[in-house]
């Protein structure tokens, strides 16, 4: 797997797990993007990293992790909005963080959208299990980022087996 | 029972924190929320936390904003402050707490790591 979509995949994990008690499994298929009940979030990479990272999910999906995230204190906000743009956030300042330390991690703020999502044809993409369905991850690096110059620092070294 | 600030602007985010607090021992706190650090200062006129807990990415003023527009105020330079952030590098976290703020914790955090942070920033000052 890409170096950098091994990090995605673990700061997914870590978030799933945190915020909404779901394990993950990886796939191998690919996610649908073009799904009429998708809904997502997508955020800016600004730096070190230029691009766009976006988490998404068909509504039936979303809702019940956003259950269990929320755990019944929904305050009148979209629940499913609110959590794919609390994961899409937490994913992408973690992708950053763990693949730069000595650097100080730059993103946007999130932006929610619903129905299908066009997909760049450089795009890096997960598509995992959480029991309840599947959510997908896409990763729209600027084409000009040279991803072998990602420093291989020891945390990468640990994370990477 | 102490006063905190919570600033950020995910709703979910506000949540999770409200709860792990609660988890943490301070859930006899008098707990209020604002969504951004504009928000944070508009509500500080009506008294002074004892911990503001602000994230770092937000519309109007983000936490470093926030953390800055503390320190510059008289009345406000005292306010102890956990930044909390899921952008939150060595590199960044080293600065923030050069510009004052009390601990840094990184999302998604256990409870026990908010417990240290905790323990750190009200240890502090």
């Amino acid at each position: 797997m890409n170096r950098i979509l091994t990090f995605a995949k673990a700061s997914l994990e870590e978030a799933l797990e945190q915020v909404a008690f779901a394990p993950l499994t990886m796939l191998d298929e690919p996610f649908d993007w073009l799904d009429g009940d998708l809904i997502w979030s997508e955020i800016q990479l600004c730096a070190p990293l230029s691009g766009t990272l976006v988490l998404g999910a068909p509504r039936t999906t979303v809702q019940p992790l956003a259950a269990d995230a929320w755990g019944g204190e929904e305050d009148g906000a979209n629940p499913g909005e609110a959590f794919l743009s609390e994961m899409v956030n937490i994913v992408a300042g973690q992708i950053l963080a763990n693949l730069f330390p000595a650097r100080e991690p730059w993103i946007g703020l999130p932006v929610y959208g619903e129905g299908p999502r066009t997909v760049a044809p450089h795009a890096l993409s997960l598509c995992v299990d959480v029991d309840v369905g599947r959510v997908g991850l896409l990763l729209e690096l600027e084409a000009a980022e040279p991803l072998h110059l990602v420093p291989f620092t020891n945390k990468i070294a640990e994370g990477v087996k | 029972m102490k006063d905190v600030l919570i600033v950020d602007d995910s709703a979910l985010a506000r949540m999770i924190m409200r709860r792990s607090l609660s988890a943490a021992g301070l859930g006899d706190s008098q707990i209020r929320e604002v969504p951004d650090g504009a928000a944070a200062l508009e509500a500080m006129r009506g008294g002074v936390p004892d911990l503001v807990i602000a994230d770092v990415n937000m519309p109007n003023l983000d936490g470093e904003g926030l953390l800055l527009a503390l320190r510059a105020d008289a009345r406000l330079q005292g306010v102890r402050v956990l930044i909390c952030s899921s952008t939150m590098s060595p590199a960044k976290a080293a600065r923030l707490i050069s510009l004052g703020a009390g601990a840094v914790l990184k999302k998604p955090f256990s409870p026990h790591e908010l417990r240290g942070a905790l323990t750190g920033v009200l240890g502090a000052s």
